[in-house]
């Protein structure tokens, strides 16, 4: 049974410099096709798999950017399996100043709970650097709008270690995020993905990385929002106890899950693929009836527990230990280096770790 | 006229660069050997190495026909011969092949050190030398100052030069012309005797190994038994000829010819430069002088990055081997490397020449370890050993004297230099001899030094430090005592063989800070801290350390994109695989090659 729905939606306003994801711009005859298109692989999908969906997520790109209207259509195709398994969790990732009241309506009629706000940051000359569209003031306004229209669950996501942030910089905009009384707050380390302008711009030396400061952007995050009952259940990821994000911690706990839309990815059962990760080459096939999905790959049992360590090492609950059967005197020299910890059963990192955790995990891989 | 007074054997002798191979060209084709339409520049040097360095490496013979002025059709042996100091014997049985040679001296640079070294190595075999002053079509040549020099440094009449350049194709004429008139012509043997010279030897895979020689009495045929006078190994002779430049069959190689012979000679290790050849019917009394056994100078480990590929490296050695006589190797372990051999050269060039061609010829992936010298190690017990290897070294506590071989430079300096190049020769622990002015611009120092300190970097300095005007030769010189001591390399407490090294003990601190600092740079930071330390002994002398990793985490995993992310960390992993792991630490590739280049 598939228990989790991912939903890419490629389209944003802009695109941002850092952005490694598939996504472009997009009119609304664009949004049009894409849509229908995405409506006949759900259609295949729930023919092929059987479904008790517990967590939807729409992410991209910026789903939010899709009118009232389409977005209706989407989720009422959707609704069909909804109707005798409503799905605990309803994620939309939503960025500040594509909000109108008409959207936020339709959002909350069509069953979305839980709202993933990308505020990146709150210091407008940041945002500028980002290349977002939005502006520090259209953030509180924004999360005001959602409330009234029932949203109570809102994830806010940041990014630090950007160029030229300053620690003080980073503090002001977790505060005023804090402002906003999110239940859940991700927190991401700036990444310089290749095939980006600002990697570019880091290659060439305009950008630098600064290592110290990062390490102390990372521990500072980890007090501010702990001070404010947000635990950090994840590296990246920090919520009041009880708002977890449920679609996300289904991945890193190696459930099933199927991704719909270009570039996205699914695994089911002992099998894993990513969809061609091309608006136009996505419609074409599906109005060729043919297949999206490229990038087969087998997960046999050793590379699931591989990933399981990896994804588990970095979320508060960790891997039970009888996961390293393979590798326990690595694990035993990692406890005694001070990099992981065990609890009942339980081996997780411990702060020092998290700060190395790729290299903790390159050990298993 | 017999065929002995028709003929001239004559080589061509310069400083590196001034012209041989270009000179060799121009008479090709003057000659008509080569014709014009498929003349190639530096047409001998027909290895791709020689052709990419520009660099002869192998002699190259060449029978020419010239029709002299006078009417009369000479036949004229060329040998041109590799200029390095490296190969330096081969040079001299070269030159033992001929009567005569063309001292090529260029008009911009003039007389430098290989010039003299090439002139005393010309006179001690007797030889004829005709002087020619190349490269005149410079805008800075300077006839006068050459011929001046000619004069003073090597005693050869100024006027007798000749006026050349081997690009522009002037003088080419006169030069045949004087080979005739002043090169005398192969002496005739008073018995019937057959005595020929090995000058040189290859491998090549149809016919097996081609002998270089040159006749100097009786004759050599197909079907004659041989005997090699040096190994008295016996062969029968399949076919012999004369290169022109390419191999070409000929019925007989008589008394003064230049040319080849094949036997089934299985490796060119049997059969060796200055090997003398006889009939073994009628053997000669007396072989032909000045064979000796060249045994390499320079010694190496070389180990094949995938240790799977050890018996594709032990079947690429052998190959070379068998073109390369002076090459030596045998199996030797390292805990850092594996398994692999430890080579012997004759001279750091035959070792860059030798790697170079195991990578692109032999397309193997090595690492090299760092060069070392042969020590002369007097236990406290009276017995002698020599070592190649710092592994081999015994403890210090039983050894009584470490002696290291030594050479004799010349170097030739400009005035202005002089300080300099004495400063550098100290630091190099060397000791100048002798001075001499060769003439009002320039001086010729003798002076003793350290093979081991001339390994790597010492030429370069020199032409550095001279702006170009400088060059130096060489000749081993007996061993001296010295404080040498073994220096070992230690990461995180664990010595890494392939790092250690024999230095003199006032180096060795210099040198392990110098190597802890490039290893820094080149490994990865790990979990842990890593200390590198140089020792001796258990003296820490030198300590740099890695620091261990601040921050290596992904932010963000998304779209359920796991597999993006598992795949990014089995590359990490993947890249561990090409490293060395020595105790915990994984010490890559361009570790091993960072030593071997860092010098102080
Ligand atoms: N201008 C000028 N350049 C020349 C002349 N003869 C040779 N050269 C150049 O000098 C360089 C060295 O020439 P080679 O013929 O390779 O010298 P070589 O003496 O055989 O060198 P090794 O074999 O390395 O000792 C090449 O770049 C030639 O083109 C000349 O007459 N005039
Ligand atoms: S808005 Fe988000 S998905 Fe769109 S380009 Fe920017 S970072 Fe990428
Ligand atoms: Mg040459």
């Amino acid at each position: 049974m598939i228990r989790h729905l991912y939903v890419h939606v490629p389209f944003c306003a802009k695109v941002c410099p850092y952005c490694a994801f598939h996504v472009h711009l997009g009119g609304a005859a664009a949004q049009r096709d894409f849509v229908a298109a995405l409506r006949t692989e759900w259609q295949r999908a729930r023919e092929e798999f059987p479904l008790a969906l517990d967590t939807i997520y729409f992410g991209g790109g910026t789903p939010s950017i899709l009118s009232a209207e389409l977005f209706a259509e989407l989720a009422c195709e959707i609704a069909v399996e909804r109707a005798n398994h409503p799905p605990q969790e309803f994620t939309l990732e939503v960025n500040p100043a594509t909000v109108t009241e008409e959207k936020a309506a339709a959002w909350r009629a069509a069953g979305v709970n839980r709202i993933s706000l990308g505020a990146q940051s709150f210091d407008a000359g940041m945002l500028q650097l980002l290349g977002r569209q939005h502006e520090p003031a259209d953030i509180a306004p924004t999360c005001a709008l959602l409330r009234q229209h029932g949203f109570t669950n809102i994830n806010i996501d940041l990014m630090f270690a950007l160029p030229g942030q300053c620690e003080s910089a980073w503090e002001e905009t977790v505060q005023s995020a804090l402002a906003c009384r999110p239940n859940h707050v991700s927190a991401y380390a700036l990444t310089y993905e290749e095939d980006t302008p600002f990697f570019q711009r880091l290659q060439r030396g305009e950008y630098q990385q600064d290592e110290p400061r990062e390490i102390a952007m990372f521990e500072r995050t980890r007090e501010l929002l702990g001070a404010a009952g947000l635990i950090d259940y994840e590296i990246s990821n920090f919520a009041r106890p009880g708002f977890e994000s449920q679609h996300n911690l289904a991945y890193w706990r190696g459930a099933d899950y199927l991704g719909l839309g270009p570039s996205a990815c699914s695994t089911i059962g002992a099998l894993r693929w990513k969809n061609v990760p091309n608006t136009a080459a996505y419609q074409e096939r599906i109005a060729r009836n043919e297949s999206v999905r490229e990038e087969r790959e087998e997960i046999d049992a050793a590379t699931r527990a591989k990933e399981r360590i990896m994804f588990g090492l970095r979320m508060r609950e960790g891997v039970a230990r009888e996961e390293f059967l393979t590798d326990p005197a690595r694990l035993e020299k990692l406890k005694s280096d001070g990099f992981a910890l065990e609890e009942a059963g339980q081996i997780r990192l411990t702060p020092r770790g998290q700060l190395v955790a790729d290299s903790v995990a390159a050990i298993f891989v | 006229m017999s065929d002995q007074a028709l003929t001239r054997n004559f080589c061509i002798i310069a400083h590196v660069d001034h012209g041989k191979t270009t000179l060799s060209d121009r008479l090709l084709q003057a000659t008509h050997t080569v014709s014009d339409r498929k003349m190639t520049e530096q047409h001998l040097d027909s290895m791709d190495l020689e052709r990419e360095r520009g660099i002869t490496i192998k002699a190259h013979p060449v029978t020419m026909e010239y029709k002299a002025k006078s009417g009369t059709v000479y036949r004229l042996n060329l040998i041109d011969t590799p200029g390095h100091v490296d190969f330096a014997y081969e040079v001299s049985r070269s030159l033992s092949a001929c009567e005569g040679a063309l001292l090529i001296v260029d008009a911009a640079q003039g007389v430098e050190a290989q010039t003299v070294a090439n002139v005393h190595l010309a006179n001690k075999q007797g030889l004829k030398l005709i002087p020619v002053i190349n490269k005149i079509d410079l805008p800075n040549a300077d006839v006068e100052t050459v011929k001046k020099q000619l004069e003073d440094v090597l005693a050869i009449p100024g006027d007798e030069a000749i006026l050349a350049s081997a690009k522009a194709g002037i003088g080419i004429e006169e030069i045949l012309e004087a080979i005739i008139a002043r090169i005398p012509p192969p002496p005739v043997f008073p018995d019937d005797y057959t005595r020929a010279l090995v000058f040189d030897s290859l491998f090549d895979t149809y016919r097996g190994v081609v002998t270089y020689v040159r006749t100097f009495s009786g004759e050599l045929k197909t079907g004659t038994p041989i005997l090699l006078m040096g190994s008295n190994l016996r062969y029968d002779i399949k076919e012999v000829g004369i290169f022109t430049p390419k191999p070409i069959r000929t019925e007989s190689l008589k008394a003064g010819q230049v040319g080849y012979l094949i036997a089934n000679i299985k490796t060119t290790a049997d059969v060796k430069i200055g090997e003398t050849i006889t009939n073994a019917q009628k053997p000669a009394p007396e072989p032909l002088p000045g064979f000796k056994n060249i045994t390499p100078m320079v010694f190496s480990g070389i180990y094949p990055i995938d240790t799977s590929e050890f018996e594709q490296l032990k079947v690429a050695l052998g190959k070379l081997q068998l073109n390369d006589a002076a090459l030596t190797y045998t199996t030797e372990s390292s805990v850092a490397l594996g398994f692999g051999f430890r080579c012997g050269f004759l001279g750091l060039l035959h070792m860059e020449i030798v790697q170079e061609r195991l990578r692109r010829e032999y397309q193997m992936d090595i690492i090299a370890t760092y060069p070392s010298v042969v020590y002369e190690i007097t236990r406290t017990n009276g017995e002698v050993l020599m070592i190649d290897n710092p592994t081999q070294m015994p403890d210090p506590s039983v050894i009584e004297s470490i002696a290291e071989p030594m050479v004799r430079a010349f170097i030739m300096v400009p005035n202005s230099n002089i300080g300099d190049i004495m400063q550098l020769v100290m630091e190099k622990r060397g000791i100048c001899e002798h001075t001499e002015s060769l003439d009002a611009k320039r001086v010729m120092l003798r002076c003793e030094i350290p093979l081991n300190e001339i390994l790597v970097d010492f030429n370069d300095r020199i032409k550095s430090i001279t702006r170009g005007y400088g060059s130096m030769d060489y000749e081993y010189a007996p061993y001296r005592i010295s404080d040498m001591v073994k220096m070992d390399m230690l990461v995180n407490a664990e010595p890494v063989d392939a790092f250690s090294c024999i230095v003199e003990r006032s180096k060795a601190e210099g040198r392990g800070r110098h190597i802890a600092a490039k290893l820094k740079e080149v490994i990865q930071p790990h979990l842990f801290k890593i200390a590198i330390q140089a020792a001796i002994g258990g003296k820490i002398i030198a300590r740099e350390d890695v620091k261990s990793v601040g921050k290596n985490v992904t932010a963000k995993c998304y779209g359920g994109d796991i597999s993006r992310k598992r795949k990014l960390l089995e590359k990490q992993k993947e890249g561990k695989k090409r490293m060395k792991s020595i105790g915990s630490v994984d010490i890559p590739q361009e570790a091993f090659i960072a030593v071997l280049k860092s010098e102080t």
